[in-house]
């Protein structure tokens, strides 16, 4: 009877070895515990979620188009803890391309606090904006391979490329922002806990803040087309860049 | 030996070996011994992207042996007279050696031009002009099922194969399968196809040094390459090419309708998703080796670079499917005699000889 007992205790011992241990979080230099935040973007237009290229928009000067593509990398990622501390989360980046069905990312290192903002960058820093693209691996987001935004090794990224077509004339309209000095920097209010769990966020691009706010853009008056750093067009379009994002919900991934 | 210590030691054994992956099927050659593979030694070029490999089937010697192999054998079609190499001649960057449309084993004739083979594993939308197989592997199989090109049955295949002992060795080797079947006659070519690679052009060179080693009609034709095309604007008349063709692939992701046609008479992208507004969408290839796979478009339309650039200055339809990036050509772009000279110039500055006489590309049956 002992021996059975021993056999099947080493039995237990053996075939339990080869379970996987469940993952424990991980941990910063600290040692202080992070988890992921994953953060999935949705993209309204007057609040309803885009249907790319079939979807019909008004645009200011009636135009009705159609929306074919929103891409775009984020980047310069940090938290705000509610003592005003800054987390910051070096050299993460998100690639943004619904019609890749790329429509979310994860934050990694989030240690946990008390949270009152959250910030990031669209576009690069000029360092990494003209850094080699042939150094990301291709499920990377500044491979661009993957992310079809760069401008051979010239040019750098396009930060964001608007693109779609004016239902009634036909005309494309094309606009590809880039250059360092057009990075556009947010800093959005949030206000959550982070504990122990992984957590999901929602955040949301709102379309028609790019052609009305603070400035009415009128792809029949002002341009269907940029490519440019510098021109009127990329001007007018970023400033009316500021206020497109905004954060819906933070929780715990149940 | 004692009966208790005998269990214990089996259990112990039994239990830890039973934590190891399964190495295969197993009996190859009479043995239980399974054959070990060796990983694939790929050179990473740094003017690549890094390899992007499958990581459900990473290429190894043996796999890309046998993929190559197969490539190469007409075997694989019903009369055993056309190999995939056939229509994808090494010496014209794999397409069809400067045929509009391949024939086939009776005869026949395809619809669309051959498509050439080298970096392949950064393709992310889809094989074939309209990217119907999501997968290599799975391209790799329909040309041999296609009664208009090789017209073989994947059964009688397997028959022919199986009853043949140097891929029932190659196979076995490659895959410790003991039965060859038709996901791995897949998965060997994939794995041959995905190590082609050409990235050793005289531009990726010129990348290198700044662009010395060009001469003054490749420099001028690179710079209009990259030059942004202004309709209104009669001094800035770039070609605009490099926002589909950017490096260092000279491709894009999107399948794009770059107006060929007022109404294309293809489906392009159409018959897969059954999408009107994917008529006439079709992949966007890599301008790496131009010079050597004309004629060009999906169709083989255009006879020489000539064409093409003419067509895109001059000859583009507008049809509601038109890719906006088409928005600054569709209006006409002017270039001189001597600036499409300058382009040409530039372009074939992509053509990559090592790639075009790459032994481990060649027949191995040679």
């Amino acid at each position: 009877m002992k021996k059975l007992f021993y056999i099947l205790t080493l039995s237990a011992f053996v075939f339990t070895a080869c379970e996987e241990k469940p993952p424990e979080p991980p941990v910063v230099n600290d040692g202080e515990e992070v988890q992921e935040m994953t953060v999935t973007m949705s993209h309204t237009f007057d609040g309803a979620d885009i249907e790319l290229t079939s979807g019909e928009y008004v645009l200011p000067g009636n135009h009705i188009v159609n929306i074919t593509r929103v891409s775009y990398i984020l980047s310069n990622f940090y938290l705000v803890k509610s003592n005003d501390e800054k987390v910051m989360l070096e050299d993460q980046y998100a690639l943004l391309q619904p019609r890749n069905g790329d429509i979310s990312f994860t934050l990694k290192d989030v240690p946990k606090g008390d949270y009152k903002a959250v910030g990031f960058s669209l576009g690069l820093d000029s360092a990494i904006n003209h850094g080699d693209p042939n150094q990301y691996p291709v499920d990377h987001p500044l491979s661009s391979v993957n992310n079809s935004l760069h401008w051979s090794w010239v040019g750098g990224y396009i930060f964001i490329a608007l693109e779609g077509k004016d239902v009634n004339s036909s005309e494309s309209f094309v606009f590809h922002i880039a250059g360092s000095q057009n990075m556009i920097d947010y800093e959005l209010p949030i206000s959550f806990t982070k504990g122990n769990k992984a957590m999901n966020a929602d955040f949301e691009l709102m379309y028609e803040e790019i052609f009305s706010n603070p400035q009415t853009f009128d792809i029949g008056v002002d341009g269907m087309s940029t490519h440019s750093t510098t021109d009127p067009v990329t001007l007018k379009l970023v400033g009316n860049m500021g206020d497109m994002f905004k954060v819906n919900s933070v929780v715990d991934n149940e | 030996m004692n009966k208790f210590l005998g269990i214990s030691v089996i259990l112990l054994l039994t239990g830890f070996t039973s934590c190891k992956e399964d190495p295969g099927t197993g009996k190859v050659n009479g043995t239980l011994t399974p054959y070990e593979q060796t990983p694939y030694d790929y050179f990473e070029n740094p003017n690549l992207p890094p390899p992007n490999f499958p990581k459900d089937n990473m290429p190894t010697v043996e796999g890309v042996e046998l993929g190559r192999m197969l490539f190469y054998d007409p075997i694989l079609s019903g009369d055993s007279s056309l190999s995939c190499s056939g229509c994808h001649n090494q010496a014209f960057a794999f397409t069809d050696n400067g045929r509009q449309f391949s024939t086939g084993i009776n005869g026949d004739q395809g619809r669309r031009n051959s498509m050439p083979i080298f970096n392949l594993m950064w393709h992310l939308d889809g094989f074939f002009w309209d990217g119907r197989s999501e997968l290599l592997r799975h391209q790799a199989i329909e040309p041999i099922k296609d009664p208009i090109e090789m017209d073989e049955t994947i059964a009688y295949l397997l028959v022919k194969l199986n009853r043949d002992a140097m891929y029932k060795e190659a196979f076995a080797k490659a895959f410790n399968i003991t039965e060859i079947d038709e996901e791995h006659v897949a998965l060997a070519l994939e794995q041959f196809m995905m190590t082609i690679t050409s990235g050793y052009s005289k531009f990726d060179l010129g990348r290198t040094v700044g662009f010395s080693n060009f001469t003054p009609a490749e420099m001028r034709g690179l710079e209009i390459f990259n030059a942004e095309s202004y309709p209104n604007d009669p001094n800035n008349k770039g070609g605009d090419c490099f926002h589909c063709h950017s490096a260092p692939l000279f491709m894009t992701r999107a399948l794009m309708n770059t107006g060929l046609d007022s109404f294309s008479t293809d489906p392009g992208l159409e018959g897969v998703t059954g999408d009107p507004k994917d008529r006439g969408k079709f992949k966007v290839p890599s301008l790496r080796n131009i010079e050597m796979t004309a004629p060009y478009m999906h169709d083989g339309r255009f006879a020489t670079l000539d064409e093409v650039i003419e067509f895109y200055a001059n000859g583009v339809h507008f049809n509601a499917n038109l890719d906006p990036n088409m928005h600054a050509l569709q209006d006409s772009v002017y270039l001189s005699p001597q600036q499409r000279s300058d382009l040409i110039a530039f372009l074939k500055t992509l053509t990559d000889e090592d790639f075009l006489n790459n032994e481990e590309y060649s027949n191995p049956f040679n």
